[in-house]
């Protein structure tokens, strides 16, 4: 029933990046943020556990080294960063250790997870760049570079703690936040160092641990997570603002991580213990924050890593062990 | 400005109203302890003096409260709210999630501010260890199942229904709402306990707070694991434990000798390495003398190697009658209880001219370990050693000779004539009275096991009330039931099904009297002249005898429910005729090869190979008109008496 049912949606939107997904639960409707009378921003949109939630069944799976590992890896045990290509998603998950490859077009599941001494201890950073994946480890101090078929290609050990990662496309860098260093390096799409920049302190342009990292157009937007603030810096890392109080109140930050920017340059900034995603405006006036402290639809339980593609906001709910998508609304 | 300070005086009474630590005691020492350990997040770091305020120090963790809410731009009906963000336990509703503030820990321990591999690596582990993950284990859905477990309820039902964990209200450690959080281990604030610990784990002091590992035949307190001054000789055993953590000895590193509260790569028992990869550690000849690790590169051995084994769970509800087979290290040692004793074996050379007479006593090396016993009952703490290999080789019921659960378990198949081929039908006549002679494992008989004249009766040994151990003959060749001075214990051997000395299997023929060549083993026990030279009948047979290979074509070494002397023969009914028939069969009107015991002697009605008929054959050997007369009413189809 389901099969027909997904393949219809799928000629139906063709079009479409994500074909629709009706959860299993049906909710008397779909979550959705404004609640009251102003209009819906957010919607909920769908939620991933495991392939099959995509229409990605079990046969389909391919799987590098973890066949030969004998493992057999159900589900998603602690996503933490996402990002998207197209139909694509990759969910980097340190819990399993490995990287989980969603394609939703050609409904296909892969899992990277490379054994011995090339083994992921904690990959807490995904990154497309056009044919490859970036993802970095933050507990070997290493970022790795695979094709898209999970093949690996090379690594990058000039870091000591790499965490969050971003593709610039028109200048083809990777930006890399090394959180012990309080820097953000770039890397070439071969890996070579470009620059980096940053240093520790609480002074504007200066961080603190940061994490997680964003760009829109030619802005790389910075999680400064112990400085409790967003702040921008140019390609080059030349500082050119930022904005966010430390509090444990709306529009305040306490423990903020994931970070994303969507095509109208709003930052959207998930809270680790606050369960919720809250959203900014270039200048960093507050918006709105979604979600909640709980299991279900539209609820998080301490949400990571963000990624946006196509008005569609990808949230990395770790504790609940899924990805939750939201539509982002356009409201005129 | 001042409305800044105003606001600052307002968050900063706020934040000392709520009793936080950093107003509990004294205000400017739980500072000064957090402003000196990793915990310290300020942008100048930890050890940096400057003027240390609450804001430099504490709000990291302890997020300040904001005076003013912000309003959402849209959506003006939201004047702002204050987030809950840890303190309830109540708050998570969702079983098996953290909750309180074991959130907040894990907020910075994800990965990014903070590791959240609590136990480290150096670069030449990788790989080994940690990353072996157990196949089928169903609890991967479930993260932290590699930590210690947290956000659980610990009272007084869990301590009882448990057995082996304190009650609740001995243990002097913090437990919001009654439950385990990263707090209860870990103080945040003080780091002179590394890391970050209430008490330390040196002599196992916290862990034993709540785990008491005691039993009715062991404890923890006088187990080797706690004692032992041992201190690494070559390779590091305990490679993850930074050294401000750990002890130098055996006995100080005490549970993290073997447990690791964070990534255990073993996660139901939280066991630091892989299974029996823990145990090799120091069990590989370098910090324990012994070098057990070789014994199981071996070609014959307790198949510890094939893991992963998902059969120990966290319950420890195993039974071991209906449980998969499968062998670890700690299905047959209690690593919590275990001390090193004599040897189980009762004739060896270390004991020249005298037996060790403790069987079938269970020692210390094997104490608190559950078993099987004689009745087919499952003990949780053995008393006889036979018990013990009765948990996988006696289970009732399992008599298929497929499984290593038989009495000759070899490839080539050793089928016999009594059929029967569970080991404790075998040994133990008050699981099987049908048993007519045995080896005296469980029990000696006078009645039934007399007429052993090769017994070397000079080193103590007799047929009324000798007890031998499963060890005398399941051991390692360099066993002292090998006559070696190396490792003891049935773990590997050069001599296949694990055997001490040599007991050749094969079914070759072999010159009369070479006895010595293919079975060492009996000849512990077993004086091979007596055996070729006494008058009676068993001179004449072993000695006149062309025999088929050894001792094993004709005798059951565990025993036999058919005859005495643990006759019980070889009928290899389970191989395919082809060319030479390797049968043995009976002969005349027997189906199966079968000895008639005699006041004086026996018969003999076999043929081995579709030759070599015996039609009663008599020893000592009468060739006289008695057998004639036999073989002809034989010929006529009459049976002889």
């Amino acid at each position: 029933m389901r099969k027909i049912h997904a393949l219809s949606m799928t000629i139906l939107l063709a079009a479409c990046a994500v074909p629709e997904q009706k959860p299993d639960r049906e909710p008397g409707r779909l979550p959705a943020w404004p609640t009251a009378s102003e209009p819906a921003r957010i919607r909920w949109q769908s939620h991933v556990r495991q392939p099959e939630d995509l229409g990605i069944k079990a046969r389909g799976f391919g799987r590098i080294w973890g066949a030969l590992a004998g493992e057999k890896q159900q589900g998603m045990v602690r996503p933490y960063a996402i990002d998207v290509q197209g139909s694509v998603f990759a969910v980097s998950d340190p819990g399993a250790r490995m990287v989980h490859v969603f394609d939703q077009n050609k409904r296909r599941y892969l899992q990277i997870a490379p054994r011995d001494e090339h083994a992921l201890r904690s990959p807490v950073g995904v990154a497309f760049s056009g044919d490859r994946l970036f993802v970095s480890d933050s507990d070997a101090g290493v970022v790795r570079v695979f094709d898209l078929a999970g093949d690996p290609l090379f690594s990058v050990d000039s870091f000591e703690r790499p965490t969050g990662l971003t593709y610039h496309e028109a200048s083809q860098r990777v930006y890399v936040v090394d959180t012990l260093a309080n820097q953000v390096v770039a890397l070439s799409h071969e890996g070579e160092e470009l620059l980096r920049f940053g240093e520790r302190g609480s002074a504007p342009g200066q961080m603190n641990y940061p994490t997680h990292i964003a760009h829109h157009g030619d802005t790389l937007v910075v999680n400064d997570t112990m400085n409790f603030r967003i702040q921008k810096f140019d390609l080059d890392g030349k500082f050119i603002g930022g904005f966010g109080k430390h509090g444990d109140s709306s529009g305040h930050f306490s423990q903020p991580k994931g970070v994303a920017v969507d095509s109208n340059g709003n930052i959207y900034v998930a809270g680790a213990t606050i369960d919720r995603v809250q959203i900014f405006s270039p200048s960093g006036g507050f918006l709105l924050a979604f979600g909640g402290n709980g299991p279900g639809y539209g609820q998080f339980l301490m949400p990571a890593g963000l990624a946006i593609e196509d008005n569609l906001i990808y949230v990395a709910d770790s504790y609940n062990q899924r990805v939750q998508v939201f539509e982002i609304l356009d409201v005129k | 400005m001042l409305n800044k300070t105003l606001k600052w005086i307002a968050g900063l009474a706020l934040l000392l109203g709520q009793g936080t630590v950093c107003a509990q005691g004294n205000a400017s020492n739980a500072n000064a302890m957090v402003a000196n350990s990793p915990h310290n997040l300020s942008a100048s770091g930890p050890g940096a003096f400057r003027s240390l305020t609450v804001r430099q120090v504490c709000v990291f963790c302890h997020t300040p409260h904001s005076v003013k809410a912000d309003s959402p731009l849209w959506n003006r009906d939201d004047s702002g709210q204050t987030y809950i963000q840890y303190g309830s336990s109540t708050l998570s509703a969702v079983p098996g999630q953290p909750d309180g503030s074991s959130r907040l820990c894990l907020a910075c321990h994800d990965g990014t501010v903070a590791l959240e591999r609590l136990s480290r690596l150096p670069d030449e582990m990788r790989g080994r260890a940690s990353d072996k993950r157990l196949e089928g284990s169903g609890n991967l859905g479930t993260d932290l199942a590699d930590d210690h477990p947290i956000s659980f309820v610990y009272d007084s039902a869990l301590a009882v229904n448990s057995g082996d964990l304190a009650h609740p209200n001995t243990v002097p450690l913090p437990m919001a709402d009654e439950r385990v959080h990263c707090t209860t281990c870990h103080d945040a604030h003080d780091n002179s306990i590394q890391p970050f610990l209430h008490m330390s784990t040196v002599n196992g002091e916290l862990c034993t707070t709540c785990h008491l590992e005691q039993g009715t035949t062991w404890s923890w307190e006088t187990s080797a694991h706690a004692t032992s001054p041992e201190r690494a000789r070559g390779s590091d055993p305990w490679p993850e434990r930074k050294p401000q953590w750990r002890g130098s000895s055996v006995a100080e590193n005490a549970c993290m000798n073997c447990h690791a509260s964070h990534n255990a790569a073993t996660k139901q028992q939280l066991i630091v390495d892989a299974e029996e990869q823990t145990c090799y550690r120091c069990h590989d000849g370098g910090l324990a003398e012994t070098d057990i690790k070789n014994e199981f590169l071996k070609p014959s051995r307790h198949p510890v190697d094939l893991t992963p084994n998902a059969d120990h769970t966290a319950e420890q509800v195993e039974d071991p009658r209906d449980m998969r087979l499968h062998s670890e290290c700690s299905d047959c040692h209690n690593s919590h209880g275990a001390r090193a004793d004599e040897p189980m074996v009762v004739v060896s050379d270390r004991t020249p001219g005298t037996i060790n007479n403790q069987a079938p006593r269970a020692n210390n090396l094997i104490a608190g370990v559950g078993g099987i016993s004689s009745d087919g009952g499952v003990v949780p703490e053995i008393q006889d050693q036979f018990e013990l290999c009765f948990k996988c080789h006696g289970v009732p019921g399992e008599s298929a000779c497929g499984n290593s659960r038989c009495s000759t378990a070899r490839a080539i198949g050793h089928t016999r004539v009594d059929r029967s081929y569970n080991l404790r039908d075998k040994v133990d006549p008050n699981a099987n009275p049908a048993l007519v002679s045995y080896h005296p494992i469980v029990q000696n008989n006078p009645f039934n096991n007399d007429g052993v004249p090769s017994l070397r009766t000079e080193l103590g040994l007799n047929t009324t009330d000798t007890l031998i151990y499963c060890t005398d003959c399941h051991n390692g060749n360099d066993s002292s039931a090998g006559n070696g001075s190396g490792a003891e214990g049935p773990h590997g051997s050069i001599y296949p099904p694990i055997l001490a000395k040599r007991y050749t299997l094969s079914t070759t023929f072999s010159a009369p009297g070479s006895a010595s060549t293919e079975a060492d083993l009996c000849l512990s026990c077993h004086d091979e002249s007596r055996l070729n030279n006494n008058t009676g009948p068993s001179g004449s047979i072993h000695s006149s005898h062309e025999l088929a290979g050894s001792c094993i074509t004709c005798h059951d070494p565990h025993g036999s429910t058919v005859g005495k002397h643990l006759l019980n023969f070889e009928t290899y009914n389970n191989q395919i005729p082809a060319g030479d028939d390797p049968r043995i069969t009976g002969a005349g009107s027997y189906a199966d090869p079968t000895w008639i015991e005699t006041p004086d002697g026996g018969e003999c009605w076999l043929s081995c190979h579709n030759s070599g008929e015996h039609l009663g054959s008599r020893y000592p050997e009468d060739l006289g008109i008695e057998a004639q007369m036999r073989m002809q009413m034989n010929r006529l189809g009459r049976s002889p008496r």
